[in-house]
């Protein structure tokens, strides 16, 4: 079952991110939903499975994007990864403090990324894309994120999804 | 030591994946990007934004067409259109003119090849810390191909990079594979514009050459992808150091892109 919906989550994702973006742009700036649901899948999975979703999540949207393949599957894992290991030290998964690690998240990747670039290609404008693209699109990210933890939490889904998880690490 | 592999095989697993990844990040640093599984993602994924797309059209449609006031939106819809190729026939026609002012006494001169072009609807847009992108609506069978130029009635929006049988890829200007043959419209001024993410580079430009903020530049043509005297950017900064014998110019797009939804793909 779970397999099935990583599968879903994997295939409908990026191009519906994609093809939304500019209906719910602020500022011209689109919520990375993608970045949220590797955080979500890391918090309540655990860093191994945070980590391989994240890898695949982010492969698939270099391979969509047509940017430098691996470069984004290397950060979302990294950030399945750490949201892992963070679901594994907290007690109450459904805060508000999710948005603030979501855009830590988000700005550490894209400052790996631009510093990546400015080795790559050089003469990368970090300032303008610190404050004009990543700091934004990172604090968007956050608010949906621990917007749809907190909707979920609701109906107690989170507590379950996470109870099982861990329950299978110790058997 | 294999039981230990054995009980961690996840956790190996992952340490195997991200040291592939790293490698696959560095490969490409040597050799260009990879296009590895492209057209089977860029397929699926296209059938899911032109449906995405058809729904939100046809949502609009019944919003603007029939909710809301129907002649006014024809009219309008109309009136926009007309704009739209009035003001990219005065940006020919200027360029034209500077080009005709420039040439008057030469004997011979030859008029521009004339492009035939293809109306798309952009249904995606992907803006990536590492690239820029569009999907199009229409692929091979419609007669794109690689490499052609897009544009709106602003001006230059990039180039197809990957195209399928019904929708294709666009890179636009500020992706960092994007390079065009630009030149300054004021005086002729040329140079290479580079895309830099959020903005736009132009390069080569000598120490001693008149650029001013403000400055339009026009494709020069140089390249055989775009139609020359096409607008592209606007100069933002000019920083001269007398130890580089080159300036650092900026620019940005004229074309918005966060506001395009359907384009221009020329046909040679």
């Amino acid at each position: 079952m779970k397999f099935r919906i990583y599968a879903l989550i994997l295939i409908f994702l990026i191009p519906l991110q994609a093809s939304l973006s500019s209906i719910f742009a602020v500022f011209g700036v689109p919520p990375d939903i993608a970045l949220a649901v590797v955080y979500m899948i890391g918090l309540l999975t655990g860093p191994r499975e945070g980590a391989i979703f994240g890898m695949g999540l982010g492969l698939l949207h270099d391979m969509h994007a047509g940017g430098i393949l691996g470069l984004t599957g290397f950060t979302r894992g990294l950030i399945g990864l750490m949201a892992g290991v963070l679901g594994r030290h907290v007690l109450n998964v459904a805060s508000m403090a999710n948005a603030l690690f979501i855009t830590g998240f988000g700005l550490a990747e894209g400052v790996i990324i631009v510093l990546f670039m400015e080795t790559y290609y050089g003469d990368v404008p970090f300032n303008n894309l610190f404050f004009g693209r990543l700091l934004p699109g990172s604090l968007y990210a956050g608010v949906v994120g621990a917007v749809i933890i907190r909707l979920l939490a609701r109906r107690h889904l989170l507590e379950k999804l996470m109870r099982k998880s861990i329950e299978r690490e110790v058997v | 030591m294999f039981r230990f592999i054995s009980l961690h095989k996840k956790l190996f697993a992952a340490i195997g994946a991200f040291i592939a990844l790293l490698w696959l990040v560095t490969a490409q640093v040597k050799g260009g990007r990879m296009s590895f599984l492209e057209r089977p993602v860029l397929g699926l994924s296209g059938i899911i934004e032109r449906s995405v797309s058809s729904v939100q059209k046809a949502v609009a449609y019944v919003w603007n067409g029939y909710v809301f006031l129907v002649r006014t939106e024809r009219e309008n819809k109309r009136l926009r259109e007309e704009i739209d190729r009035l003001r990219l026939e005065a940006q020919l026609a200027n360029e034209v003119l500077i080009e005709n002012e420039r040439l008057r006494s030469a004997l011979g001169f030859q008029r521009q090849t004339p492009y035939s072009s293809i109306v798309v609807q952009v249904v995606s847009k992907e803006v990536s810390p590492t690239s820029s992108s569009f999907i199009i609506n229409k692929g091979a069978v419609h007669g794109i191909q690689k490499n052609m130029a897009v544009i709106t009635p602003d001006g230059v929006v990039g180039k197809v990079q990957a195209v399928l049988d019904s929708s294709a890829r666009v890179i636009l200007l500020t992706d960092p594979d994007s390079v065009i043959a630009v030149r300054v419209q004021r005086n002729r001024e040329e140079g290479l514009l580079e895309g830099k993410l959020n903005r736009l580079s132009l390069k080569y430009v000598s120490y001693y050459a008149d650029i001013q903020e403000g400055d339009l530049l026009v494709t020069s043509g140089f390249e055989g992808i775009f139609p020359k005297g096409l607008p592209v950017a606007v100069v933002t900064s000019v920083e001269k150091h007398e130890a580089k014998p080159f300036q650092t110019v900026t620019a940005k797009p004229v074309v918005s892109f966060s506001r395009v939804e359907e384009a221009l793909v020329l046909k040679p």
